[in-house]
């Protein structure tokens, strides 16, 4: 290693200690504050909480140099609910030569009020308008700001009726009134039946884990410690319920307890041997009530879980239709493969993906530099192992990734990434860069003097692995119709075996390379190298430009016209670079540090892109099409209207690729008509919570997802995400019936 | 490939750019933003005063006028008031004019203005969205602003704060385009 300080490195040093300091003293303009004014409510956080019944905290956290006045600190409550005299801190106080006597906090202010609420009232709604300014220069003060709070009241609050406020023993005497058998209180809605009130279901996600769910109307909740699980016939089973948090309350007849409000998903794991059984039967008591109503005595169902293929619903509950998903002979349904299976369909999956328009390209560039290795088997091995070695490894990253941040609470799935316009700008632009090479503009991996050299050289090496971690980045936003499946699982399974499945994924998407590398046969059917390589090569660019275009189309659609125009700068600008980049090999530090100026270049075009905001969204009327909401969906089926449901994104070429063939075409649309059905179609381009939860409902691990909803009630179906017409037309037809 | 110092060169200048360029464009939003209205005429504005009388913003057409929004809870717009009325007073004569804009209650305001005597009209702004305050590039209507408009109703310059004696002299002093 040559040391830093010989002869040229000692010029060179020279010129990157000039550079570096040129760029460092550019610093204090940037670190110029201009006015850096907060936003009100970036200002002034306020938080509030609810959780202890009759009196609600408020806390406001205050950037420093911030400060708000006391006496502007106003309460309202909502509708129903009565609020009572707000306790607040004694602030700075001193004395203002126009406003006169005023007290400010600074820092923090903890604010308590109580409350009560009229019977009936479901949530605490009140409005809080404080207002405050700013000490040091610029010294301005906000407008007063109203921020409306709507709150979820305490288990305890609900059925307090409206008596003199604070009265102590009313409310103690309401209280007891509410646990009795409900003819004390005014509630508007009689108990329903056990049936209705407590929905019990069990599926089995796999062999070795059932999953339960209670799901129960509003107001109405479960005791964890009442609920036993037995199973029938079933020595040497054990299970092992994994309870979630829940609610903690103190309960007048069983103490503190924790409790469920409406749904309890409760995974369970079966410990044991199965000794072949295909279905259990599972016996689960439980008791529950309703808030501020009656009490319902010890429930017992009775359920036989099918451990092949999953869902039953509860023997007593109301008739539901099977939840069982349409597919066409190949599995595809949330939850249903066991872990071969699901290792199995993803290396079926990742075979596939190799075809998908996403990924073909980065394919073309490997096929060629494969071609180009033809010299020794060796050589060959080792390049089809390092691309393997990358495609496994960014997989794992990947998916472990996304599985984290799912369980911080991100909703993620596959392909997300692409929702964030950055992201897309930065594809966009590794398309061109690697377009470019294509062409013969620029150079990556071994100089033009090392290419006869033979590639077994590290840079060789190193370029394999990052093809493969390019082809897996590429191949992101595109769903192969296994995958489906195996990533449902992966994303309902531990962490290990989730692993394992991204592992299976990453050597489907390998196996072509590692065939042609191991196997010789193969090998020799590969055409010999020769000058037609290189024109293929250029030809193969050009898929490259246009997955960049494709790109630029779906950034387009997520933050309009600016954003594609920042884009094609950022490319023009990346040209230069790669192209100087090119053309400097053989000169000297002057061309090399030009090659860094434009490189910098480059990235403000794209940290630029970053910050453009997204257009306010103009619902789109498509002709029939209705865009997906909760609240109009439960409308629609209220109305016993069939609703065919598509949650797709721009990004999502499965989905493009569907409505192009199945869901665009007249015949679809007549079926639509003809059904009577609602298409209704959710768009996942830009994060939306909304729909992020539909798609967790369904185990989903991304888009495309169709869900029919059928005439009268009943669960949703869904269908695979590669759609057929006659898939469709045999879901719609049913859904109708 | 790059030997190593060149890399060195390139990933070191390419990471203090972003970090420069990162440190540099922390703003937090909203920082009002009047500069989006530097040079183009003021909107046609028509505020009532605490009488009840309308005025159009074009009355004051032919003079430098001075645009200060302002209430009576803002205890910064009541500190640079003494300020203000001295600069009325000294640039009066060649023609400047100091406008308050009230953004506040018109009881609050009338209470106010019978305390204290000011030497410059004052208009009751428009209190709902859009507000006066906002049209003029105040987009998180912070008080004190000021806008400066020219003899023929176009927008010099805007700030949000109080103005120092030293800005008001700049604003208000005598220039090419008095009469």
């Amino acid at each position: 290693m040559p040391s830093l300080f010989s002869g040229r490195m000692a010029k060179r040093s020279a010129a990157l200690v000039l550079l570096l300091g040129g760029l460092l003293g550019m610093l204090p303009v940037f670190a110029q504050g201009t006015d850096s004014l907060l936003s009100v409510t970036d200002a002034y956080k306020l938080t509030a909480d609810a959780t202890q019944p009759g009196v609600l905290k408020l806390h406001w956290t205050i950037a420093p140099d911030y400060y708000l006045y006391r006496g502007r600190m106003k309460f309202k409550g909502g509708a129903g609910v009565t609020l009572g005299q707000a306790q607040l801190p004694d602030g700075e106080k001193h004395h203002d030569e126009y406003l006169g006597d005023v007290e400010t906090y600074h820092h923090a202010v903890d604010a308590s009020i109580p409350y009560t609420v009229a019977t009936g009232t479901a949530r605490l709604t009140l409005s809080v308008q404080y207002q405050g300014c700013h000490e040091v220069d610029p010294k301005i003060c906000y407008p007063p700001h109203t921020e409306q709070l709507d709150l979820p009241l305490p288990a305890n609050a609900g059925a307090a009726a409206a008596n003199a406020p604070g009265n102590a023993l009313g409310a103690a005497l309401d209280r007891l009134g509410s646990n009795a058998n409900g003819a004390a209180t005014d509630q508007d809605t009689a108990p329903l039946p056990a049936e209705q009130a407590f929905r019990f279901e069990a599926l089995a996600q796999n062999p070795h884990r059932l999953l339960l769910r209670w799901t129960m109307p509003k107001g109405y909740y479960l005791y964890r410690d009442q609920t036993t699980l037995k199973l029938r016939d079933a020595a040497g089973l054990t299970l092992k319920p994994a309870w979630p948090a829940g609610t903690a309350r103190h309960d007048e007849h069983y103490g503190d307890v924790t409790v469920y409000f409406d749904q309890l998903e409760l995974p369970v794991a079966l410990e044991g041997d199965l000794g072949g059984r295909r279905s259990l039967q599972l016996e689960a008591s439980f008791q529950g009530c309703q808030d501020g109503g009656l009490c319902y005595p010890l429930m017992t169902r009775s359920v036989a879980i099918d451990l092949g293929d999953g869902t039953k619903t509860s023997t007593s509950a109301p008739s539901t239709p099977s939840s069982a998903p349409v597919g066409e002979g190949e599995g595809e349904g949330p939850l249903q493969a066991s872990l071969m299976a699901a290792l199995l369909l993803a290396l079926g999956g990742g075979l596939v993906l190799n075809l998908m328009p996403c990924v073909l390209p980065v394919l073309s560039i490997k096929a060629v530099s494969v071609l180009e290795s033809g010299e020794t088997r060796a050589t060959a091995r080792r390049h089809a192992l390092f691309y393997t070695g990358g495609v496994l490894s960014s997989f794992a990253v990947l998916g472990m990734g996304i599985l984290a941040l799912r369980s911080a609470g991100h909703a993620l799935g596959w392909g997300t990434q692409l929702q964030q316009p950055l992201v897309v700008g930065l594809l966009a632009l590794v398309m061109l860069a690697v377009g470019l090479s294509m062409s013969g503009v620029v150079q990556f991996g071994a100089s033009l003097s090392n290419t006869g050299a033979g590639l077994a050289t590290r840079s060789g090496a190193a370029g394999d692995f990052f093809t493969g971690v390019l082809a897996v980045v590429v191949a992101s936003p595109c769903t192969a119709p296994f995958m489906g499946s195996a990533l449902a699982y992966a994303f309902a399974a531990p962490m290990l075996s989730a692993l394992l499945v991204f592992l299976a994924l990453g050597l489907g998407l390998a196996l072509p390379f590692l065939a042609v590398g191991f196997v010789p046969a193969l090998a020799r059917l590969l055409p010999r190298p020769g000058r037609w390589m290189e024109t293929l090569k250029q030809i193969l660019a050009f898929p490259m430009y246009l997955t960049a275009a494709w790109l630029a189309w779906v950034l387009a659609n997520q933050r309009g016209a600016d954003a594609v125009g920042l884009l094609l700068v950022a490319m023009v600008l990346l040209a230069m670079t790669l192209w100087w980049f090119e053309r400097s090999r053989s000169h000297g530090i002057t061309s090399k540090l030009a090659v860094a100026v434009l490189a910098i270049a480059t990235l403000a075009p794209v940290y630029l892109l970053a910050q453009v905001t997204p257009p306010a969204r103009s619902a789109t009327a498509e002709e029939g099409v209705v865009a997906y909401s909760p609240a109009k969906l439960a409308e629609l089926r209220a109305a016993n209207t069939p609703v065919f449901v598509d949650m797709t994104a721009d990004w999502c070429v499965t989905c493009k690729a569907n409505e192009h063939t199945v869901l665009d075409t007249q015949t679809f649309r007549d079926l639509l008509r003809r059904t009577g059905a609602v298409y209704m179609k959710g768009d996942w381009t830009d994060v939306n919570p909304t729909i992020s939860a539909f798609l967790q409902q369904y185990h989903s691990p991304g888009v495309p997802l169709y869900v029919v909803f059928p005439k009268h009630g009943g669960p949703g179906r869904q269908l695979s995400t590669v759609l057929t017409s006659s898939i469709v037309e045999r879901a719609l037809t049913e859904a109708a019936r | 490939m790059l030997d190593r110092s060149n890399w060195l060169i390139l990933i070191l200048a390419v990471t203090v750019a972003a970090i420069g360029g990162y440190a540099g464009h922390r703003r937090h939003a909203p920082a009002p933003d009047g500069s989006a209205w530097l040079g183009r005429p003021l909107p046609a504005l028509a505020l009532p005063d605490p009488a009840g009388k309308l005025h159009r913003l074009t009355d004051y057409h032919g003079r430098r006028v001075l645009l200060n929004f302002w209430a009576s809870w803002c205890g910064p717009c009541l500190e640079e008031m003494p300020a203000l009325v001295r600069a009325q007073t000294q640039f009066a004569r060649d023609g400047a004019l100091v406008v308050g804009i009230a953004m506040d209650e018109p009881a609050r305001v009338r209470a106010f203005l019978a305390a204290h005597r000011l030497n410059y009209p004052v208009l009751l702004g428009r209190l709902k969205t859009p507000d006066s305050s906002a049209a003029l590039g105040d987009s998180g209507g912070v008080l004190p602003y000021s806008v400066l408009v020219d003899a023929d109703g176009r927008v010099l310059a805007t700030h949000a704060g109080a103005l120092s004696a030293a800005q008001l002299e700049q604003w208000l002093a005598p220039s090419a385009d008095a009469r």
